[in-house]
């Protein structure tokens, strides 16, 4: 029973046109603090999130951000009635208080710069080469994930991010590109710099992948 | 299964303090040494980031190694900020016990024990240099 996590579509010029999350919820942590705190938060360099910067502790590590604090969730880098959260946690009269942690979600425009990271990565890698003829990278693997790349022809690029143990990713990388194709047939999908859109598209692809982490194979 | 070639790369000033071929069999069209190694630093640094913040859970290590049709590109990162980076075949499986060792026996042996030796500058040890060379000829996956 193989495990898929993300799938993403990249453009010739590098944009991101489709990305699929599967629903997984990260761990959240909740904890009691009294004044002062001891771990220390920064404000991400968006400015959109509140994270831990340093003081690890119980489950809440570094590069998590705050989802709620006192139960209620928090609006980016302030409280749900407008107070900016860094200064609610300096004043001692608001302790004791709790804050629950947990691993951030990326944002739409997050995802578009990573994708396209990864895209000029793509191509600098095949010129670093030592040996002549080498494609980009194919497969990057992590301790127990592997993130699976096909590029066609035409210079689109499949991503596939899954489980380390997941084998013939071929097979589900060409099925994409089959079901890829047929979005280009709609009449209405006029150029590629557009998102995919295609409910179809969508549910092909959803229906392709969990017949391949349970067989292995799609038909 | 032939190994390419080697890196070594100090983190915390961002620079390739050591570097050596073995069976590099090309160069792309305008290759300048200095400009392979930022380039290499660059590309590793930048996928470490990515597979970060892909990861679906925490994990130890998050960039192991990437591999082209080619070639499969190593990668080991020590928290002292010390990145060994090593080309290889693509049928090499996991060689991160490997690098380590080669920390271990020679990263630590002959670079941090030695009060000669600023990793903060380019390696010239000779020292270095041959047991590094021997330590790469002695694997099992060298041809």
């Amino acid at each position: 029973m193989g495990l898929i996590y993300r799938v993403a579509v990249i453009n010739q010029e590098g944009q991101l046109i489709y990305s699929h999350e599967k629903n997984t919820t990260y761990p959240e942590v909740e904890k009691t603090f009294s004044f002062p705190l001891d771990i220390q938060l920064k404000l991400s360099n968006k400015g959109n999130r509140v994270m831990v910067e340093f003081g690890e502790r119980d489950g809440i590590k570094i590069g998590h951000s705050i989802s709620a604090v006192n139960g209620t969730p928090v609006n980016g880098p302030k409280l749900s009635n407008g107070t900016p959260i860094l200064d609610f946690l300096s004043s001692p009269e608001n302790f004791p208080l709790s804050v629950k942690f947990c691993r951030p979600r990326f944002t739409a425009d997050e995802q578009l710069t990573m994708y396209s990271l990864l895209y000029t990565m793509y191509a600098l890698s095949a010129n670093l080469s030592p040996v002549a003829g080498s494609s980009g990278f194919e497969q990057i693997d992590g301790d127990n994930f592997k993130v699976n790349i096909f590029q066609t022809v035409t210079g689109i690029k499949f991503i596939v991010i899954s489980d380390l143990k997941q084998q013939n990713m071929e097979v589900l990388l060409r099925k994409m590109y089959e079901l890829y194709s047929d979005v280009l047939k709609d009449p209405l999908y006029t150029n590629n710099s557009q998102p995919i859109k295609n409910a179809l598209f969508d549910n092909a692809l959803q229906f392709a992948i969990e017949q391949f982490e349970k067989n292995g194979n799609v038909s | 299964m032939p190994i390419f070639n080697f890196y070594i790369f100090n983190l915390f000033c961002g620079k390739c303090i050591y570097y050596c071929e073995f069976n590099r069999r090309h160069k792309g069209q305008d290759f300048k040494e200095k400009n392979d190694q930022e380039n290499m630093l660059g590309i590793v640094h930048s996928l470490k980031d990515f597979m970060l913040r892909v990861a679906p859970s925490e994990v130890k290590d998050p960039f192991v190694s990437y591999k082209t049709n080619k070639t499969k590109v190593h990668y080991y990162e020590t928290p002292s900020g010390v990145a060994f980076v090593l080309t290889t075949d693509p049928l090499v499986g996991d060689i991160r016990n490997i690098l380590q060792d080669l920390h271990k026996l020679v990263w630590v042996e002959f670079v941090v024990k030695n009060p000669l030796c600023d990793w903060k500058q380019p390696i010239t040890s000779n020292l270095f240099r041959e047991k590094v060379t021997e330590y790469i000829k002695s694997l099992p996956c060298y041809q």
